[in-house]
């Protein structure tokens, strides 16, 4: 679609968009100056995560946050309780200022439907991940070859994590990266999208540079233990010490590594294990789960609580061609930075005029990737990514559209079927309000804790 | 001839952690140990598990310490079957940090019902069996919290705070009545609490702490038993710092 060919909002759509587009402009501006993030404005998008990954802030900015959003607005945001759900993401900030939707505070709304919601969401949940493929990449040349590979800076630390992205030429999305650092040689975790190969990726990439490519598949397996009370289990699996593991970090057992990562949203492990102990060790796992009420679950529900996360998916969304600049993940990419595979596309794309942006909706019927979608009988976008959420007791979808109707609360049509998009995360996590120090799953009913769905299981349209 | 043959000890929180080690080192010294705990009922089995291996006997026994009703009902039980209690031991606690301005008057009042209200309707259902008998000794287990200021604990250091205070008041109000309350102050731990620290908040406590190394749950339980003994008799009201040296 050429520029002029693009459809625009109108009347009252067209004034609540560009009302929405000037506080995030506002939001932005106050993130950058007010935590000196080194980023322009158009590097943040809306769909940022802000703490953990994404901006990377802590409980100090978060205090700084809420004071200048008080300043500014006059909104007040009371505590850590309220801060959890109101300071997710960029575009919960903008929600927050321009007073919340319906329903959307924590607490209200009614109970979720228990029985119909995975383990991941409510206990733990163990799933095998034979689809990640796990490289050790070593040798005088391995820092060298994973500059020329990640489109950020490779601030790394030992025993720490950065989650990043692989390109092709073409600046597109070919693979979602967890780069470890272990000691003097690398670890990299690895999802691709379908057809590329990222063990192939690195060996193209290292010719001339000394590092070796190990793939470590044959040698180990990969399973995660995913939910709000994951690491209770994991203390008991591994030693109370892993509740300390900061997220994005990892450590060596006897035959094992742990990394504290996850898509889902909630306390998240990843056990690389030796394929010798790796039996011993799920059946261990699956012991001591019994009490923990521990669920197996196919990739299949981690990838839809990804989606209701807004955690990417390179399997999904990040398999329809598009760079991070659509996929709202500037975060994993470096402005500054040069050489890397893709950089050229990259750098390219960023002067052309803004087209498209991912953004996530909600809607009350089936939804599937690939479908098209409207505003008022114009053509707007495609559904890349789409599962009913039984968090929500409703289907949720990733959708790429052009970008003057990429914001939250917008109505689309597919047909004579309706969604609405919306703010993302879509959940209020537990493991947002379940605390190591203070909880456990077996003294569970004692905490009352708000329903996942911050629309209170109200229709999405 | 070991230190508390026969007696009756409480120790709260005992279903894991510092709380078990203290459970265990007690029934080695001879006692009878009710085991209290919260949620873990399976951790609390295992505690007993190891307090009969350790050559002693003792209970389970389950109350919530943020509802005082539970804790009369659990503290009856502990004072009345199996005979009157010799020794408790306040050893509960939870913690939740955030920054203090951000921190809800929920979680704040959440860490003092259960660190310092919890550990005062112990104390004073076990103050009054124990003043009937003119004999007796209760221990506190406070923190190096309360002694010296950490980023993001404004709910366990006030806590902890109260703590050393309260065994002040009591050990005046009860020392004559021959009711010994004292407090440990532990630092650092490899057990409980320590292990379970964000790591990067755990390696600058360990850089501040001369010993250069996380105490022992042995260590902890000498300084508690030592306490709770007669080898104690003529200490009264003293916090016992348990702390390689951190809050120097």
């Amino acid at each position: 679609m050429s520029p002029s060919e693009v459809p625009a909002p109108e009347g009252a759509l067209r004034s609540t968009l560009d009302a929405r587009q000037a506080v995030l402009d506002q939001v932005r501006a106050m993130l950058i100056r007010q935590l000196y993030l080194r980023r322009e404005p158009d590097e943040i998008d809306p769909d940022t995560p802000l703490f953990g990954s994404g901006l990377g802030l802590d409980s100090v900015d978060a205090v700084e946050l809420l004071v200048s959003l008080e300043t500014i607005s006059g909104i007040r945001v009371p505590d850590n309780r309220a801060a959890v759900n109101a300071l997710r993401t960029v575009n919960s900030i903008v929600d927050l200022l321009l007073g919340a939707p319906p329903g959307s505070k924590a607490g209200e709304g009614s109970a979720d439907p228990e029985k119909q919601l995975p383990a991941v969401r409510t206990s733990v949940a163990l799933s095998e991940q034979p689809h990640v493929r796990c490289l050790r990449v070593s040798g005088e040349g391995a820092v060298q070859l994973l500059d020329r590979v990640c489109p950020r800076e490779l601030f790394v630390r030992d025993s720490q994590m950065m989650h990043t992205l692989l390109l092709d030429e073409a600046g597109t999305t070919a693979a979602d990266v967890y780069v470890c650092r272990d000691d003097e040689s690398f670890i990299l975790l690895v999802e691709e999208r379908p057809g590329f190969s990222a063990q192939d990726h690195l060996r193209a990439a290292a010719a001339g540079v000394a590092a070796e490519i190990q793939p470590l598949d044959g040698t180990h397996q990969l399973v995660s233990l995913d939910g709000p009370y994951a690491w209770e289990l994991m203390a008991e699996l591994v030693g109370p010490h892993v509740v300390g593991l900061p997220y994005m970090s990892f450590f060596h057992g006897e035959g094992w590594t742990c990394f504290r990562a996850g898509k889902t949203g909630e306390y998240g492990y990843a056990l690389l294990a030796e394929r010798a102990r790796a039996a011993e060790l799920i059946a261990k796992v699956k012991e001591l789960g019994r009490p923990f009420d521990l669920g197996e679950v196919g990739q299949d529900v981690l990838d839809q609580c990804a989606l209701e996360n807004g955690f990417f998916n390179v399997r999904r969304e990040g398999s329809a061609g598009l760079t991070p600049l659509e996929l709202q993940l500037q975060w994993r990419v470096s402005r500054r930075k040069e050489g890397f595979i893709g950089a050229e596309a990259l750098a390219r794309r960023r002067q052309e005029p803004a087209g498209r942006r991912l953004q996530c909706l909600i809607a009350p019927q089936p939804l599937a990737a690939g479908e098209a979608v409207s505003v008022e009988g114009k053509p707007v976008g495609t559904v890349l990514n789409a599962g009913l959420s039984p968090s929500l007791g409703a289907w949720a979808a990733l959708a790429i559209l052009e970008l003057p109707f990429a914001y939250p609360g917008v109505d689309l049509e597919m047909g004579t079927r309706r969604a609405r998009t919306a703010c993302l995360p879509l959940v209020i996590n537990r493991s947002l309000l379940v605390s190591p120090h203070r909880d456990s799953y077996h003294n569970r009913a004692a905490r009352e804790l708000p329903p996942l769905d911050p629309r209170g299981g109200r229709a999405p349209v | 001839m070991r230190r508390f043959e026969g007696a009756r000890v409480l120790v709260t929180g005992a279903s894991r952690g510092l709380g078990r080690a203290l459970a265990v080192a007690f029934a080695g010294e001879g006692a009878f140990v009710w085991i209290h705990y919260q949620g873990r009922a399976d951790q609390a089995a295992v505690t007993l598990e190891q307090v009969r291996g350790a050559g002693g006997t003792g209970e389970v026994l389950r109350f919530d310490l943020r509802h005082k009703a539970q804790i009369e009902e659990g503290m009856q039980r502990a004072l009345s079957e199996h005979g009157p209690l010799d020794v408790l031991v306040n050893n509960a606690g939870i913690l939740c940090d955030s920054p203090a301005a951000l921190l809800s008057s929920e979680d704040f009042d959440e860490v003092l019902a259960i660190n310092l209200s919890g550990m005062f309707t112990c104390s004073r259902a076990a103050a009054r069996s124990m003043l009937g008998r003119g004999k007796g000794a209760i221990v506190n287990v406070a923190s190096v919290a309360a002694l010296r200021a950490t980023p993001g604990q404004a709910a366990y250091a006030a806590s902890k705070a109260g703590v050393l205070a309260l065994t002040r008041t009591l050990a005046i109000e009860l020392g004559p009545r021959g009711v010994r309350v004292n407090a440990v102050v532990p630092g650092l731990f490899d057990e409980g609490m320590g292990p379970r620290l964000d790591h990067r908040v755990r390696e600058r406590m360990l850089e501040s702490t001369p010993a250069r190394r996380p105490g022992r749950a042995s260590e902890l339980s000498e300084a508690v038993l030592f306490l709770a003994s007669e080898q104690a008799s003529y200490v009264l009201g003293h916090a016992l710092v348990v702390d390689g040296g951190l809050s120097l």
